[in-house]
């Protein structure tokens, strides 16, 4: 009895493990495939190793600029982030008596809102302003796809520190400065570089606010490659294996910082 | 006058604050106002035109049939995701071992970039070089035009949109199977409940309010979703394809109407509001409550 209906459960899982996984080793096949195997009939089904795409890629100037790009702008907005949001976190998770429900829907909703409603006036904004196509616009308005997150988790992993800590630092008193850069802040250090890891995911992946709102000088690697589909600059082997490198800051996250990982993406509704 | 912890807590909101005004609420404030003029790049005088904007998007037929692609696009997907993903957690739950591992890769599709991933289903979809009607045509059966006619071009995206979210739905669902108490599940066992008695009597009705969490966050995401739609299809054939959120882009960024692609995000706005305002609502019983 035991025995057949974990049969069942191995099959399931191992069905669901082949149609998640098939797609990605396919992308992996063609980036190590030879241009002449790429789109042959019938396909090539194991490829035959040759790294000229990766060479290509790598080399190539227009990727290596939007690589920098896509790494500072990720870089800038998870400090960004993490700033404003562990400020934020220590003072609604810590700071109060009762939960500010208000604010934290306000800040919350930032996540929750539609990109595209904010960035039809951001897009007419930072034309006025001259920030269109620069870094900083794409970092600000990562920023603020990510704050709702960060803030969030961030108001929970304060709020789970004990109460004795706090009160310990306000007998020996310490002012609230003190008390979140010496005490709180390395206390949640752990939960905070999962976080930082997620944010830098999420801002690294982001296609929608980059396409609208980089076009030459601030391109992000991930609009260079949507570019690249549509006018075919790149063989399918190269853009195959520029997938593959924008891929792996995924792989180190999912496997380094699982738990982050569900509890951001979950809204902290599981713990992961 | 203010005591010093009140002073502390202003400091340490202002940051976030000031981003959120300057980067959302001014913004909003400023999608409001013109979704009551004419704004538009090809129209150098702008006028106040009151809700004529929000009128037309209702005399639109265009309107009605991006909402209808929206609906269908989301209450497939999200059906399918939330059905997969609690099997999945089930069988998971049912073999009593940490599988970290495997819980990492199932999780790939979500994490990985969406641009790569569906780049990739694009070039496995295609009609004539992909791998996919390679596969079904020597099966025996005729090539499929995947990307080529509404029907077939929505069943797609659905199939993609469930490949890369049922992971979220499967992981949080397998968060909350991992805090249930063992004795029940094993006193059931005792009983004699197979694995159809447990999930019915036990799980699922463990599982309901993170179900529904799971319902709401994938229904508000899945509504306003654009990458799949952008990279797979960019809302074609003609504008078959085309979802609510992705009308929007296409009016106000593409064709540069302002005023009126700004009517159609308040609305949108609206309607995601109401919807998640309601679910924090609950989430924050939750929080309150544990």
């Amino acid at each position: 009895m035991r025995k057949s209906s974990n049969k069942l459960d191995i099959g399931i899982i191992s069905v669901f493990l082949t149609w998640s996984l098939i797609p990605i080793l396919w992308l992996l096949g063609t980036s190590l495939k030879s241009e002449l195997y790429v789109d042959s009939i019938p396909p090539r089904w194991i490829p035959n190793f040759d790294l000229t795409a990766y060479k290509k890629i790598l080399g190539n100037d227009s990727i290596q600029n939007t690589l920098t790009n896509s790494l500072i702008i990720a870089i800038g907005s998870t400090l960004l982030a993490i700033f404003c949001g562990s400020l934020a976190g220590f003072a609604l998770g810590k700071l109060v008596t009762k939960r500010h429900i208000e604010f934290e829907f306000w800040i919350l909703s930032s996540r929750l809102a539609p990109p595209i409603a904010i960035i039809l006036p951001l897009f007419i904004g930072f034309q006025y302003f001259h920030l269109q196509d620069t870094l900083i616009a794409l970092i600000l308005a990562h920023a603020v796809m990510l704050i709702g997150l960060v803030t969030w988790i961030l108001i929970e992993t304060f709020r789970a520190i004990p109460r004795e800590i706090q009160d310990a630092c306000e007998v020996d008193g310490c002012n609230e400065w003190q008390m979140f850069i010496k005490i709180m802040f390395p206390l949640a250090r752990s939960s905070i570089i999962g976080i930082a890891s997620l944010s830098f995911l999420l801002s690294w992946n982001e296609f929608f606010l980059s396409l609208v709102l980089s076009s030459s000088n601030s391109l992000t690697v991930q609009v260079l490659l949507y570019q690249s589909i549509g006018y075919q600059t790149f063989s399918l082997s190269q853009l195959a294996a520029t997938s593959i490198i924008v891929l792996l800051p995924t792989l180190i996250v999912v496997s380094v910082f699982q738990k982050q990982l569900i509890q951001g993406l979950t809204f902290g509704s599981v713990k992961g | 006058m203010l005591n010093r912890r009140a002073r502390a807590k202003i400091y340490f909101l202002t940051p976030i604050t000031a981003l959120l005004l300057i980067m959302t609420i001014f913004p909003f404030v400023y999608l409001i106002l013109i979704s009551f003029t004419d704004k538009a790049a090809t129209n150098p005088n702008t006028e106040i035109v009151w809700f004529q904007n929000y009128v037309d998007i209702f005399r639109d037929h265009q309107f009605y049939q991006s909402v209808s692609i929206t609906l269908i696009i989301t209450i497939f997907s999200v059906f399918l995701q939330i059905f997969l993903g609690l099997i999945l957690a089930l069988s998971f739950t049912n073999l009593y071992r940490n599988l970290w591992f495997l819980r990492a890769i199932v999780m790939i599709p979500m994490a990985a970039a969406p641009v790569a991933t569906l780049f990739n289903w694009r070039y496995m979809l295609n009609t004539s070089t992909g791998v996919i009607n390679y596969v079904i045509s020597t099966l025996g059966f005729s090539e499929v035009g995947w990307l080529d006619s509404k029907t077939l071009a929505l069943t797609s995206i659905i199939l993609v949109e469930t490949w890369m979210w049922t992971p979220f739905v499967f992981i949080l669902l397998t968060g909350a199977l991992s805090s249930i108490d063992k004795n029940i599940v094993e006193a059931a066992q005792v009983d004699g409940a197979n694995r159809f008695v447990l999930a019915r009597h036990i799980y699922i009705p463990m599982l309901k309010p993170f179900l529904i969490i799971a319902l709401v966050l994938r229904i508000i995401d899945a509504s306003k979703s654009f990458d799949a739609i952008q990279i797979l299809t960019s809302g074609g054939p003609g504008y078959d394809t085309a979802s609510y959120n992705f009308l929007i882009y296409l009016n106000g960024i593409s064709y540069l109407n302002f005023g009126s692609a700004a009517a159609q995000a308040v609305i949108l706005i609206i309607v995601l509001m109401i919807i998640s305002r309601r679910f924090f609502n609950r989430l924050v019983r939750e929080a309150v409550e544990s």
